[in-house]
């Protein structure tokens, strides 16, 4: 285990790539200060800005203290784990591809954009564009999970092609806009136009939303597969009552002014 | 300020010089019989003249929005600035610095942007200027221009004549180019041209006297560079055809650039092949015809081209996203991002074409090599390119890891011609000049320019030797030193100053129908610090 403690609080943006359990895994504990981050638009190493205690294995990091100006921690990360107690900033576990990372506080935009593989939870609230696909992309998140237990921003979701993320309080407008698969769970209120132009995936919200018109109703349904879904959200800690597992939804298709193949379930019972 | 580059292997086939240890003096930026002063070892590196790409876009508006909508290529390779480069972005559309940046580290020295819209060649020279260290001149587009077709339907040669004078002073172009002639203002009204023959709609003229006439009022004013024709029906299969036809139809000097794109047999894309060996056979036999690779690469890139349908065409097939133009009564313009992959049995076919342009063409003195840049690929790949020329071995190589269609449906498996490397100076450097007419340019002879490329050669490692020069010297300055930028001094701009004036109808014309008035049109000499008039001697 690695502990991180920032020296100071940063006034200027941090850009901490390096702070991964794959680049801190591959090499001796006594190098790990010597790893370099962008401090403003200069490059310092670790070790001025943050004080490192290294124990046994390296693959699991703890980083104690407000990083909310610290951008890029765990980015690409393939295993291991991280584990913050503060707020953290932007890009938070972007493109990785395994591993997990558990937060304890609020993270800033594009938590686990463009991600493979991999766990992200957050105990209070994450900013814009979770789980989305960067500019100019074709798709944004493609799998693993993100759990959120506070609110999100908006465009959550944008472009995402695969995976599951799970919201247990509001969502900002635009959620899952563009998306071609995956999962998206709302709790709280979804906000406006959710699916827009969406061309397949599922967003489940189970606080009744105004949807875009162009998403039709297919009839109630009780699908086995969004039962199992939500099972093993909870039992990952994500704070679904009993009665959402077995819940009945009001099935809409759309966003039929593209391909229409996405669904929107609402609950209703 | 004078250097000596001493003991290296010289390589300037202008001048017939094939691997000679020699000394080569440099004063006030041209190369000189003798000269005292800093003494640059070169024992045991090859010295070339700078490298010259003939067909590279690389700056103006169709560039500059290939870069803002592709946010993905550059995010993949972000350059830091130095203590005396600029930061800026690569991949295949990259910023205007790191271009000059990476050409000069390959050794080139010399670049041309091959389509200047006249309507927005303000934006094309602004960013020439901020493209440090090379050389460059810009062609304009002109083939479906018009007054150009107006003047031809007419059978006025002396206002064709005057139009293109005029036209090429007001954009600052240094060559007239054709883009598709007839079928980009057909796009306008939702057609192409299919054929030489073609009519273009509400002009009636077609892309065969659209040539001609060009191509007689390009010798007629003494331009130094032919005609530069991007033919009809590019990127099509069964192609080839219109290629030789475009060549039967032009009696001057007729330049046929990236015609790897232009060479294609076959009714659709599932019996595509390659054409090239046909039209090899026509260009051995023509004196007046010279052309550039389009070398494809299997890479990540962004095809852009004033050729708007052809660019329909690519949109339709990849579904990709799609920028195309009208740009008033001069051309158009198409973007798409385009991924040319290992496994497609088409882009394999196309890589094997683009070495076959090389490889058939007997003369290389008829070749200069290029990818169109960015269209086949990044020009960041002309030392595999290179390699490719020179190693049967690597052709192989490669040939084992692609679609089996590029050694079925082209003759380039059973091609054992390799390039030495004076062919390889022809093709990146003399042919190159010779083509462009820039006499002073592409060779190391007495009163040449002071522009060299000096690499450490390894027949082992043909794509590391040319990644990077030694040195790179531009203006007898040294610009490059192991690879890495060391100065970045401001490069210039030929343009062709051949007269030319709009007549009275023509300013009638131009006022009710441009968004711009004809007196605020022309570029004005400020847009070009270190601009170099070229005057023509024509009749």
């Amino acid at each position: 285990m690695v502990v991180l403690k920032p020296k100071t609080e940063f006034t200027v943006p941090v850009e901490a790539e390096c702070i991964s359990p794959d680049v801190f895994a591959a090499r001796p504990a006594k190098e790990l200060g010597k790893l370099e981050v962008l401090w403003g638009n200069k490059l310092k190493p670790l070790s001025e800005l943050f004080e490192i205690d290294p124990s046994g294995k390296l693959d699991e990091i703890v980083i104690e203290g407000d990083v909310s100006a610290v951008k890029h921690i765990g980015a690409r990360m393939t295993t291991g784990l991280i584990t913050i107690h503060g707020n953290v900033g932007m890009h938070l576990g972007r493109e990785m591809d395994g591993g997990r990372i558990i937060v304890h506080g609020d993270v800033g935009d594009w938590l686990g954009a463009e991600m493979k593989d991999g766990t992200i939870q957050v105990t209070g609230n994450a900013g814009h564009l979770a789980g989305a696909g960067y500019r100019g992309s074709k798709s944004g998140m493609a799998g693993g999970t993100i759990i959120i237990e506070g609110n999100a921003g908006d465009e959550v979701g944008e472009l995402m092609c695969g995976g599951t993320i799970a919201v247990a309080g509001d969502l900002g407008t635009f959620a899952g806009t563009l998306m071609t698969g995956g999962t998206i769970v709302c709790l709280g209120a979804l906000g406006g136009r959710a699916g827009g132009a969406m061309e397949g995936g599922t967003i489940i919200a189970l606080t009744t939303p105004r949807l875009l018109p162009t998403f039709i109703t297919q009839g109630a349904d009780r699908p086995a597969h969004v039962g199992e879904l939500l099972q093993q959200l909870k039992g990952n800690g994500f704070p679904l009552a009993e009665e959402h597992i077995g819940a009945l939804f009001d099935r809409y298709e759309g966003d039929i002014a593209g391909k229409g193949k996405g669904e929107v379930l609402v609950r209703i019972g | 300020m004078s250097l000596i580059i001493e003991n290296g292997t010289v390589y300037d086939p202008a001048n017939g010089i094939d691997g000679e240890r020699m000394d080569i003096f440099i004063k006030d930026g041209k190369i000189v019989e003798e000269a005292k002063g800093k003494v640059i070892d070169a024992t045991g590196l090859i010295v070339l003249p700078g490298g010259m790409d003939i067909h590279t876009h690389i700056a103006g508006g169709k560039v500059n929005l290939g870069r803002l909508f592709r946010p993905e290529d550059h995010r993949k390779d972000p350059v830091p600035r130095t203590a005396v480069s600029r930061a800026g972005t690569g991949y295949s559309v990259p910023t205007t610095y790191v271009t000059g940046y990476r050409y000069a580290t390959m050794g080139y020295t010399t670049v041309m942007e091959p389509a200047i819209t006249p309507l927005s060649a303000r934006h094309t020279h602004e960013e020439l200027v901020d493209t440090p260290i090379l050389d460059k001149a810009g062609y304009t587009l002109l083939g479906n221009n018009h007054f150009v077709m107006h003047y031809i339907k007419e059978g006025d040669r002396e206002n064709l004549k005057n139009t293109v004078a005029w036209f090429l002073g007001a954009s600052k172009g240094y060559a007239v180019k054709l883009v598709n002639p007839g079928g980009v203002e057909n796009w306008k009204w939702g057609r192409d041209v299919e054929s030489l023959d073609d009519p273009v709609d509400n002009y009636e003229v077609t892309p065969r006297e659209v040539l001609a006439g060009l191509a007689r009022a390009n010798e007629e004013l003494g331009l130094p560079h032919p005609i530069h024709v991007h033919a009809n029906n590019l990127g099509m299969p069964g192609n080839y055809e219109t290629t030789i036809k475009t060549i039967d139809a032009v009696k001057e000097r007729l330049h046929l650039t990236h015609l790897q794109f232009q060479a294609y047999t076959g009714e659709g894309w599932k019996d595509f092949g390659s054409g090239m060996a046909e039209i090899a056979k026509l260009i051995n036999k023509r004196d007046n015809v010279t052309c550039d690779m389009g070398q494809v690469i299997f890479d990540d890139t962004t095809t852009m081209t004033a050729d708007g349908p052809a660019q329909h065409h690519l949109y339709k097939l990849t579904k990709n996203k799609w920028f195309n133009a009208d740009v008033e009564m001069e051309t158009g313009a198409g973007i798409v991002p385009y991924r040319y992959l290992e496994r497609n049995p088409v882009n394999a076919v196309q890589w094997a074409i683009g070495l076959e342009v090389a490889l058939m063409i007997t003369d290389p003195w008829k070749v200069s090599l290029t990818t169109d840049h960015p269209n086949g690929g990044p020009f960041y790949h002309y030392p595999k390119i290179i390699s490719w020329l020179m190693s049967k071995k690597e052709r192989e190589t490669t040939l084992g890891t692609i679609h089996k269609a590029a050694a079925a449906r082209a003759a380039l498996a059973s091609l054992d011609r390799e390039y030495s490397l004076y062919e390889i100076a022809v093709i990146t450097r003399a042919a190159t000049a010779k083509a462009l007419g820039l006499t002073g340019k592409g060779h190391l002879g007495v009163g040449a320019d002071a522009d060299l490329a000096i690499y450490r050669f390894s027949e082992d490692d043909i794509e590391g030797s040319f990644k990077r020069t030694v040195y790179t010297i531009k203006d007898g300055k040294i610009v490059v030193k192991n690879g890495a930028v060391v100065d970045t001094p401001e490069g210039r701009t030929y343009w062709i100053d051949a007269g030319g004036e709009l007549t009275d109808e023509d300013r009638q014309v131009f006022t009710k129908y441009y968004t711009m008035t004809p007196d605020n049109y022309p570029v004005q000499a400020e847009y070009l610090p270190r601009g170099e008039a070229v005057r023509t001697g024509g009749s």
